[in-house]
């Protein structure tokens, strides 16, 4: 352990040194990655706040990253609030408060109830998004969305994506290790004797849902300013299964384990789409792979490795 | 007055032949869940594939070639997903048990894709069922007739098999207490196989059921399985009599909110179950 310790800090410098560097370095192709999985990594902590740390599992966040990214869309073109950063405040805010209404619905629910109960939500959502055209553009969503000044060009949005990204790392890492957040580890381990230590699970569970709702919005706005645009498969079951698939292939036991996740998810999506179509039986076979091979994702397997604490443990 | 009268009739028997479909396809996530503890989120999957294969069986050897063909085909199937995959997360969790069904979701879908191809495939309806028979006065389709009939018999060959026969005893005794009836002799995992081909095997009835009214589309399996949990939501978990009324009252209610909203008809079953966790949400899941 204490040789991983020592490395810690070289790892980090590096990792520093190439997210900065990389904008002017690589390709524009290769930047608009490294941003999609800045934001697949947001959506993914979001989600492993719920479900590594409250232990529910949500199979619906992209309902609130749809949100967000269509709030920012619509905002963007159909209003006249120029104000990028008061929009990318208001749209988190907005999937925020659907999270608080689905929570009220979902946070008495558990295991499989909960997943599908929130599955149904983003359901509903996409269906709607696809129905109300003359708001949300039907099914090819809302394109060219403009941002100007300084979030315009690749590298700018790079950037702004980054250190969006590293404030909410930091945010959730804070919350994660709060009372609140080891309250929520105490009800993932055993909820009902939580309850009889007078811990209000259902608020705390309640809670949870809000603040990961929030981070994902967060994610969401993000992926407008990346990609201009916001389209109604953000809302389909697919976009939800890829955000618990960047947890488990990571790691739902550790808090790095959804950017660990989302670098190989990304990496193997860009790498595989560029030789064949069929990505989805690939990321089918990856995903039963992960299941039956390395249930505790990535990080769980280095925790292996390395002979360190037991994978348990790794969150704190 | 008259003519609203027969149109209601006409709609409310649409629906519960809809709704039977809806039955047989939740009546297979139900057990499947009941006995083995997993919920298999690649149901619709599943359904699915045997929508498409009943486009190709039928188109050779006809619908009811496809009839017996498809959910023996599908059965197979569904005995290798549980002897490669399944049986391999039964103590792993929820949360592994349905990342497992999203791989396989996403493997089928995929195959599928490969296989027939992007273009809508529409159902063909047998010459047999064509056409009307007039029933008090109020004419009503031949294949909501036959529908509901099937689904009927089915339903009654399904409990008479859990309720009056060996493996049926079997079956429940796997559901009370896993471990003791394993103590007992009994080879439980090939107990589990069983029930989770006859749950595959429903859903692909429920698709060649559905061939000659609905068109497959590559989304549709998440389309019915959304459906399917709806319907194991409000019926309770579990309980293959509260899956039969739950899928009914879906289907009726889907069917009339065409008449009253036809652009949000499909949103009218997520009122139901919203207003269903409201008010009762821990009494739902009686086999918890």
């Amino acid at each position: 352990m204490l040789k991983w310790k020592k490395w810690v800090w070289f790892f980090g410098i590096l990792i520093a040194l190439i997210l900065l560097a990389s904008p002017f370095i690589l390709s524009r192709f290769w930047v608009g990655i490294m941003t999609e999985i800045l934001i697949m990594a947001l959506a993914g902590m979001s989600l492993n706040f719920l479900l590594g740390y409250a232990g529910c599992l949500s199979f619906g966040h992209g309902a609130f990253f749809a949100t967000s990214a269509f709030a920012t869309a619509i905002m963007m073109t159909k209003t006249h609030i120029n104000q990028y950063l008061i929009v990318l405040i208001i749209a988190p805010v907005l999937a925020t408060l659907l999270g608080a209404v689905i929570g009220i619905l979902v946070s008495r629910l558990y295991a499989f109830y909960y997943a599908i109960m929130t599955c149904a939500f983003t359901m509903v959502l996409w269906a709607l998004i696809r129905r109300w055209r003359s708001l949300t553009g039907g099914d090819s969503g809302i394109v060219g969305v403009k941002f100007r000044g300084m979030l315009e060009g690749i590298s700018h949005a790079y950037f702004f994506t980054l250190g969006v990204v590293i404030l909410c790392t930091v945010i959730l890492w804070v919350i994660g290790n709060s009372p609140f957040g080891w309250t929520l580890r105490a009800i993932r381990e055993n909820p009902v004797r939580s309850s009889f230590t007078s811990i209000d699970v259902a608020r705390h569970r309640y809670l949870a849902l809000v603040i990961s709702s929030f981070f994902c919005g967060v994610a969401g706005a993000l992926h407008v300013v990346y990609t201009f645009g916001a389209f109604p498969e953000l809302a389909f079951w697919t976009k939800s299964g890829d955000i618990v698939t960047v947890c488990i292939l990571g790691g739902i036991n550790s808090f790095l384990g959804p950017i660990i996740g989302s670098i190989v998810l990304i990496l193997l999506e860009t790498f595989i789409t560029s030789v064949t179509l069929y990505w989805p039986l690939i990321l089918g076979i990856i995903i039963c792979a992960v299941v039956l091979l390395m249930p505790q994702g990535i990080m769980g397997v280095r925790v292996r490795w390395s002979g360190g604490k037991k994978p348990d443990d790794i969150l704190s | 007055m008259d003519i609203d009268l027969s149109l209601l009739v006409t709609l409310v028997a649409s629906g519960i032949a809809r709704g039977m479909i809806y039955f047989l396809l939740s009546c297979g996530l139900t057990i499947i869940f009941g006995v083995l503890g997993v919920v298999n989120f690649a149901h619709g999957a599943f359904y699915m594939v045997g929508f498409y294969l009943t486009y190709s069986i039928a188109k050779e050897i006809g619908f009811w070639g496809a009839l017996i063909l498809v959910p023996l085909v599908m059965a197979l199937v569904g005995a290798i997903a549980e002897m490669g995959l399944f049986r391999r997360v039964y103590k792993a969790g929820h949360v592994l048990q349905l990342l497992l069904s999203v791989g396989v979701i996403h493997i089928i879908s995929d195959i599928v894709r490969l296989v027939w191809g992007l273009e809508p495939k529409n159902g063909e309806m047998p010459s047999v069922f064509t056409g009307r028979v007039d029933l008090f006065g109020i004419g009503m389709s031949k294949y909501n007739l036959f529908i509901i009939g099937i689904t009927c018999l089915i339903a009654i060959i399904l409990i008479m098999i859990i309720y009056r026969t060996k493996i049926g005893s079997i079956i429940r005794a796997c559901v009370f207490d896993e471990e003791m009836t394993r103590g007992l002799g009994i080879n439980v995992s090939r107990v589990f196989l069983l029930v989770f081909m006859a749950g595959i095997a429903l859903a692909a009835i429920a698709a060649v059921i559905a061939y000659p009214v609905t068109s497959g589309t590559l989304g549709m399996d998440a389309q019915m399985i959304v459906i399917a949990f709806c319907v194991a939501i409000i019926g309770g978990v579990g309980s293959i009599g509260g899956a039969l009324i739950a899928a009914l009252v879906i289907g009726v209610v889907e069917s009339l909110g065409i008449l009253i909203l036809p652009e949000y008809a499909d949103s009218f079953i997520y009122v139901i179950v919203v207003a269903v966790l409201f008010t009762r949400p821990e009494g739902l899941f009686s086999l918890e």
